[in-house]
């Protein structure tokens, strides 16, 4: 165990009486937590499975990259003091934005370090009582805590200490712990409400939907914040002047810090009392009440998968969803419907594909969005003038984003070792499944996107936007399909995801860049040029049929052979 | 003879479903059951019962004269569980984990130190005691789960497929390992579903199916009274209805008609 994890446990183990008093084996509590530390240093980071050589190499604090991205996200929160027009307003958008944060990265690391399911069969069934286990485990979660919020705080507190002196830098830290207690209650709460629900393996898929959602919301915030504190810059705002502070819990702390700073205002006393009150009687909920029936509710979790039949709900014969519908359209029968249908799929079913694929795409919503909103709100906006060029070519080609994103994701799985049937079975040639896989990431997260922007286009420009965009929709299928040709010597689904070599993935994407702006730049020079666009989409569509082409003859030689 | 294991009307339910009906079994010192049945038939439900995992059950479970429900503790200082394969924390070392295992048991470390090392080399683990397991193979991880089980020498030890991923020699051990626990008093619950095994070391099998027990007794009683020779044959016969159409007739039948590929 490391230096850091040993003071840590060390601190945390310094109320042990009152943990025996509770009911706790300290002794146990001590192995449990220091096995437990062991462990979440040596689950490497992506960062360190890629640096590492062997597999007898161990991997050593894992949690300090952790920390320094802690650290980071600190820095972030500083704009916060940015806004608003006095201390309490960004104190409180400072801790509105720590608590998503941090409530986004707990949550996330609840369900993979924290609430580890082998521990039903590795610790439960040892003579270890229910008041040693929960105190462990609120032990470890407090430990990673503190790994998490002692970087994540300092920027704050270096600021604070600047701004307001060392005594107010000190007492800031006594708001953060306690947004820290709330933050514990709220991921409980919502863990016990969720787990009530579904099942932890629909939850951890419910939790990356969220985190999608936080990624693009961020993305959308930092498009449009500037924008709004230019709209509201004359505006006195100061947010305990409202009746509905007390409703928000960043408030609560912010005025928690204020008491000491000045003379309450307005609400603030309400935010004093409120966030001195709440985090104290949340934890005491969590320990009373909460933890008991979350650890409960976990092992119940874990025993009902084990037992569950298999639901008989499904039909015989062939199944013939709109998958199966576009195959049939896209596709002649035999290997390359095949792979369509397999990387139709496979790329739903994938939580690292999604992850990857409806960020992007909802960078690109909100990108689109925005610059629709911008164009509109100019009164003299035209798709023909420079600017509307700009803007329509620049929301066209930014397309182009989605389809690299998903095309790119498309040889990784997690489960790649299933890619033995393709090796085992008697397949002439690997292109026709490559060119499925292609068809299928193309009709599913590309054509949708296309239809919008062709329909968007068409309503606001006008009909003479027309070949415009279709020449801006084929070009991206052009480049879609040239970097699977260049890039994809593997089959859909059939190469681990750390492997992915860091180096070449951002030369790729620096190519695809460049590629994409040499087009976009040709396109915007040739834009009002109708004949001329006409003959390049021609020219385009031809190209991207004959890339296609080329992706179906792929043969076996060009194919880089997975290790299964 | 007082049973160490007894189950008196146990029934239990995850939400609507009810997994186990009316379990009734005694289980006595130094007998090895054979627990078999088919998948989904409530095997895990009852080793999770008697592991003191799963507390709310209705009935009575008593393991040593100790009610389940009123001191789990107390049964699973009593009770060594195997688990199914990969239940491990595959980034420690085997002596990492298993000294973890004891002090959660409650061991000293005069007792288990030698303890571990003489049961890993026993299994052939010696010179990979300080190795991460996260290399190791099924087999060796099996081992050291087979290990972790035993340590603390309980009377009685659950055993929830025990041999997957191991070696013929391993297999062999293991084998021989059962009936020597035996031998020394101890008793042991088998689950599995290699027949042919179940139908070696178990001086009584008991067969559940869907959340009932349809047969329990020796392998010879059941052999005479089914009129078959082998418990693979036992147990298909016993448990047939529940899996329709799973019989290799049928498959073969798929074939009819359109031969060529």
């Amino acid at each position: 165990m490391n230096l850091l994890n040993k003071w840590l446990m060390q601190a945390v183990l310094l109320p042990a009486p009152l943990y025996r008093r509770m009911g706790a084996d300290v002794v146990l509590v001590k192995t449990i937590l220091a096995t437990k530390l062991t462990l979440d240093d040596r689950t490497p980071n992506t960062m360190q499975q890629l640096q590492r050589k062997g597999a007898s190499k161990p991997a050593k604090a894992a949690t300090l990259g952790a920390m320094f991205m802690s650290a980071i996200m600190g820095l972030l929160y500083l704009s916060a003091f940015a806004l608003g027009q006095d201390v309490v307003t960004q104190l409180t958008i400072y801790f509105f934005m720590f608590f998503v944060l941090l409530s986004s990265m707990l949550i996330a690391d609840f369900t993979s370090v924290l609430l580890d399911v082998r521990d039903n069969t590795i610790i439960l069934t040892r003579p270890v009582n229910d008041a040693t286990f929960l105190t462990a485990r609120l032990l470890h979660i407090l430990i990673h805590l503190t790994k998490l919020v002692l970087p994540m705080s300092l920027p704050g507190v270096v600021y604070i200490g600047y701004n307001y002196g060392v005594g107010m830098a000190l007492w800031f830290l006594v708001p953060v712990v306690l947004l820290i207690l709330f933050s514990i209650f709220f991921i409980n709460a919502l863990y016990l409400v969720f787990m009530r629900m579904v099942s932890p393996q629909r939850f951890q898929a419910i939790i990356s939907y969220v985190q999608i959602g936080m990624a693009i919301g961020i993305y959308a915030s930092y498009q449009v914040v500037p924008a709004l504190m230019n709209r509201f810059d004359g505006l006195n705002l100061q947010v305990g002047n409202y009746w509905f502070a007390p409703l928000l819990p960043p408030f609560w702390f912010a005025s928690v810090w204020q008491v000491l700073h000045a003379p309450l205002a307005g609400w603030e006393k309400a935010g004093l009392a409120l966030g001195l009150f709440i985090p104290l009687l949340a934890i005491w909920v969590v320990v009373r009440y909460l933890a008991g029936a979350f650890i409960q509710q976990l092992t119940l979790s874990a025993n009902r998968n084990a037992e569950t039949p298999v639901s008989n709900k499904t039909s015989a014969g062939h199944p013939s969803g709109l998958a199966e519908k576009i195959a049939r359209i896209l596709t002649p029968q035999g290997l390359q419907r095949a792979g369509f249908l397999f990387a139709w799929k496979m790329s739903g079913r994938s939580r690292d594909f999604r992850m990857q694929v409806l960020p992007a795409i909802g960078y690109l919503l909100v990108f689109a969005g925005i610059t629709l909103f911008r164009a509109l709100s100019k009164n003299n906006f035209s798709a023909f003038n420079d600017r509307g060029k700009a803007l329509v070519l620049s929301v066209l080609y930014f397309g182009t984003y989605v389809l690299v994103v998903a095309l790119g994701q498309m040889k990784f799985s997690d489960k790649w070792k299933a890619s033995w049937v393709f090796y085992a079975t008697p397949l002439h040639q690997p292109g026709p499944l490559i060119v499925g896989g292609f068809k299928a990431l193309v009709a599913k997260f590309y054509l949708p996107l296309a239809l919008l922007i062709f329909l968007v286009g068409t309503v606001f420009a006008g009909p003479l936007m027309i070949p415009n965009i279709l020449l801006g929709l084929a070009n991206q299928l052009l480049i879609g399909a040239v970097l699977v040709y260049v890039n994809q010597r593997e089959f859909p689904f059939s190469v681990p995801q750390q492997t992915q070599n860091r180096g070449v993935n951002v030369l790729r994407s620096i190519m695809v860049l460049l590629f994409t702006g040499l087009l976009g730049a040709g396109h915007y020079l040739l834009y009002s040029n109708l004949p001329v666009i006409l003959i390049c989409l021609l020219l385009s569509a031809a190209a991207t049929w004959t890339v296609v082409n080329s992706i179906a003859n792929i043969s076996w030689d060009k194919i880089k052979r997975a290790d299964v | 003879m007082e049973p160490i294991i007894s189950l008196k009307q146990v029934n239990k339910s995850y939400g609507t479903k009810q997994v186990l009906h009316d379990i009734n079994l005694d289980i006595f010192p130094g007998q090895v059951i054979g627990y078999i049945g088919p998948n989904g038939a409530g095997k895990s439900t009852t080793v999770k019962i008697l592991c003191g995992l799963l507390t709310d059950y209705t009935g009575q479970v008593q393991v040593a004269g100790v009610e389940v429900k009123a001191d789990p503790l107390a049964v699973k200082k009593l009770v060594g569980y195997v688990p199914e394969l990969a239940d491990l924390y595959e980034v420690l070392t085997p002596w990492e984990y298993l000294e973890f295992v004891a002090t959660l048991q409650g061991m000293e470390p005069s007792v288990y130190e030698t303890r571990i090392q003489r049961m890993v080399e026993a299994f052939g683990l010696r010179d990979n005691l300080h190795q991460r397991m996260d290399s190791f193979s099924k087999g060796m991880r099996q081992k050291v789960l087979l290990i972790s089980g035993i340590l603390h020498n309980p009377g009685i030890i659950i055993f929830d497929e025990p041999l997957s991923g191991l070696d013929a020699n391993s297999v062999i051990l293991v084998k021989e390992l059962i009936s020597r626990l035996a031998r020394e008093g101890k008793t042991i619950f088998y689950c599995s579903h290699m027949m042919d095994v179940v139908e070696k070391v178990s001086d009584r099998i008991v067969l559940i199916s869907e959340g009932t027990v349809v047969a329990d007794d020796t392998f010879a009683n059941l052999q005479q009274r089914m009129g078959q020779q082998h418990l693979e044959q036992i147990f298909s016969s016993l448990t047939k209805h529940q899996q329709p159409g799973s019989s290799a007739d049928e498959l073969l039948r798929a074939f009819e008609n359109n031969n060529a590929l």
